[in-house]
């Protein structure tokens, strides 16, 4: 490894720029090779264009994969062989078995495999997990996520295809669905309805998903798009020590009434205001645990054991019937 | 439809029997009807011989300003015009088929209609048979959060509802009411308890379609309740057309929180996104001298509004808001729920 960090994210859409700006602060030299979009954010960011794959792969230390969620794999595994450690987007895949291969690759290759759950950076989550594993909180009882966001239209292209993001559940709720986890461990049953209408472009999506954990926690989550939606979260956690409960737009730090200026292309990544970016938070961490200087608060394990969940209930939705999973983690 | 009770009464003075005050309601029910011009008040808790360390009776009848009767003989002597029926889930039906037998025109009874729902079948047609109105207490109906919510969705400024989300949590019922975590009783826990509320309003708001398919999931790591009662559930609800519906309708508020729980519902069209809070009507603060937080609730009382309205229905013989029917379309899904997590799988409601 070189004196100055040597990164390169692959892809340059809607979550590359977040990424950008996460190692740009981490003093990382970055580079950037993409299908398209790669000239207009390496002018943005400072970061450097790649001609190829192949040369990206040859000029950095890490790779950060922020490429169409079916495309992972690929890159992932290419990555590893190559020797270089990854971190890649969520979901890791859009199936349990190429999410293995990946894993099983970077295992042989000895490099880490990052999945980047941004959701467990969030400073709201993360306070509420630290307490609940602190222990004073005692065991969760009963759950509840709420995740809903503007609907991805044709111009986002693969995004807007479930065939290439995996839709509503597979990109949207396995937030929520991944820090449900997190809070009250490992899920052994899962039940699924979504509201079927991906196929419309003008309708709202919206799905719910009821689970179990080993513990007997139960939990649901529910997730949204709908066109021209405010971004929106929400979480409410109970248990005989107490509650616990968050909602983004009641929790405003800082509000402002002026004239609207003028910031171009809406932005995908929602507005964290004036907190701490995640991004750069979980960037951070992926270095300390590369370093050895951290344990990583969530594996590509965890990622896989995610999608677990996401393809029982995506069965859910087509079968009616709860279906069980097997502990991935 | 029933004959106003009005025109059958020469002085226009309407006389309404409360049949126990096993549930608390009851007390503000009484309230309320003692506080209304025209209306006459009577009480019987003959069932208060079964919990007796629990207040009701002749004592709380006192408390609360209104007569008392010793058993519902007495009461029904007296002829009400109309009763309201506050015993625990399983006596509705008795309760309501022994009123409408003594003359009574009209009824409004506490929710859940009853407990299963060929009791909820013997009120109707008692109800029916008798020309008597038969209302059901959801006096969440009646919140003005609620009322904007319909309107926004009658005025087609949701679009197509694509799903529903609704919460109605509260704390473990312990010390005040014995008999809302005796599964015979009231018919179950939080499930019995809680669903039948946001399952009322989507019926509402959906045009009474009744439910389609129901899963739920249950535990009972909230404490406080006996062994076997669930304290928490988790509800997935299909509607015709498609539409998903959760419910959380789970007893997690804590003991000592600031509040009893509370009622929220989001319903997702096409075209936008409305989020109700019934009860967010509130200061919020804390309390150094009690060391606990502090909501001071305010705006619309839920109860007066349902109280008024089911008088109004008495006075000029309207059909009222939530009837028999209304109930028991809501009481499946409460059943199938229990059913769900009694078999593990996803259950189709009886219609």
């Amino acid at each position: 490894m070189s004196a100055v960090l040597r990164v390169g994210i692959v892809g340059a859409g809607a979550i590359a720029p977040a990424h950008a700006r996460g190692w740009r602060d981490l003093g990382a030299e970055v580079i950037n090779y993409s299908l398209s979009g790669a000239p207009e954010l390496c002018a943005q960011y400072g970061l450097t264009v790649a001609d190829s794959f192949d040369q990206l792969l040859d000029a950095v230390d890490i790779v950060d994969v922020c490429t169409p969620t079916l495309t992972h794999p690929e890159l992932v595994i290419a990555a590893a062989q190559a020797g270089k450690d990854v971190v890649c987007e969520k979901p890791l895949a859009l199936t349990t078995a190429r999410a293995r291969d990946m894993i099983e690759a970077c295992r042989a290759a000895g490099v880490h495999l990052f999945p980047a759950h941004v959701v467990r950076f969030t400073d709201a989550y993360e306070a509420t997990h630290d307490y609940v594993a602190g222990g004073a909180f005692g065991p969760v009882a009963v759950q509840r996520f709420l995740r809903s966001g503007g609907r991805p239209g044709p111009e986002r292209g693969w995004f807007a295809d479930p065939a290439q993001s995996g839709g509503l559940i597979f990109d949207l709720m396995i937030h929520d669905i991944d820090i449900a986890r997190w809070m009250a461990g490992d899920v052994v049953r899962v039940f699924a309805r979504d509201s079927a209408t991906i196929d419309d472009p003008d309708a709202a999506v919206v799905a719910h998903v009821i689970m179990t954990h080993t513990s007997g926690a139960i939990s649901q989550c529910t997730a949204s798009w709908r066109a021209g939606a405010e971004f929106e979260t929400r979480f409410f956690i109970s248990g005989p020590g107490g509650i616990l409960s968050h909602e983004l737009g009641g929790h405003v730090p800082f509000r402002l009434q002026a004239a609207p200026v003028d910031v171009g292309q809406p932005s995908y990544v929602p507005d964290g205001g004036v907190a701490a970016s995640p991004y750069t938070a979980e960037l951070r961490e992926f270095l300390a645990v590369l370093h050895g200087e951290a344990e990583p608060r969530l594996t590509a394990d965890d990622g896989l054991a995610a999608i677990a969940i996401v393809e029982a209930a995506v069965e859910s939705t087509r079968t009616g019937a709860a279906v069980d999973v097997e502990v991935a983690a | 439809m029933t004959s106003p009770v009005s025109s059958r009464t020469a002085d226009g003075v309407i006389k309404v029997g409360l049949m126990s005050f096993a549930h608390m309601h009851a007390a503000s029910y009484a309230r309320i009807l003692s506080s209304t011009p025209g209306i006459e008040v009577r009480a019987s808790d003959p069932g208060q011989a079964e919990r007796p360390d629990e207040s009701g009776g002749p004592e709380l009848a006192a408390e609360l300003g209104v007569d008392y009767a010793d058993s519902y003989d007495e009461l029904l002597a007296w002829r009400p015009d109309a009763v309201v029926i506050c015993s625990e889930n399983a006596r509705h039906r008795t309760d309501t088929e022994q009123a409408i037998a003594a003359g009574a025109r009209a009824v409004l009874c506490e929710k859940p209609v009853a407990t299963s729902l060929a009791d909820a079948d013997a009120m109707i047609t008692a109800a029916d048979a008798a020309g008597a109105m038969l209302m059901i207490a959801y006096p969440v109906r009646y919140s003005p959060t609620f009322v904007a919510l319909k309107q926004a969705h009658d005025a087609g400024r949701l679009g197509t509802l694509r799903g529903l989300h609704g919460t109605n949590n509260g704390r473990v019922p312990s010390g005040g009411r014995a008999w809302f975590v005796d599964p015979v009783l009231a018919g179950g826990g939080a499930l019995i308890d809680h669903i039948v509320h946001l399952a009322d309003l989507y019926d509402e708001l959906l045009g009474h379609q009744p439910a389609e398919n129901v899963y739920a999931v249950a535990n009972s790591l909230m404490p406080g309740a006996p062994v076997g009662v669930e304290t928490t559930g988790l509800v997935s609800v299909r509607y015709p057309g498609g539409l998903v519906a959760s419910i959380d309708s789970s007893w997690s508020m804590p003991l000592h929180g600031p509040t009893w729980g509370g009622l929220t519902m989001d319903a997702i069209g096409d075209a936008g996104m409305a989020s109700m809070d019934a009860f967010l009507t509130r200061v919020d603060g804390y309390s150094e001298t009690e060391q606990r937080p502090l909501w001071l609730g305010y705006g619309a009382n839920l109860d007066t509004i349902m109280v008024e309205t089911f008088l109004r229905c008495v006075r000029t013989g309207e059909a009222p808001p939530v009837d028999g029917r209304g109930g028991r379309r809501s009481l499946a899904v409460a059943l199938a729920a229990l059913e769900s997590v009694r078999t593990g799988v996803a259950v189709d409601v009886v219609a």
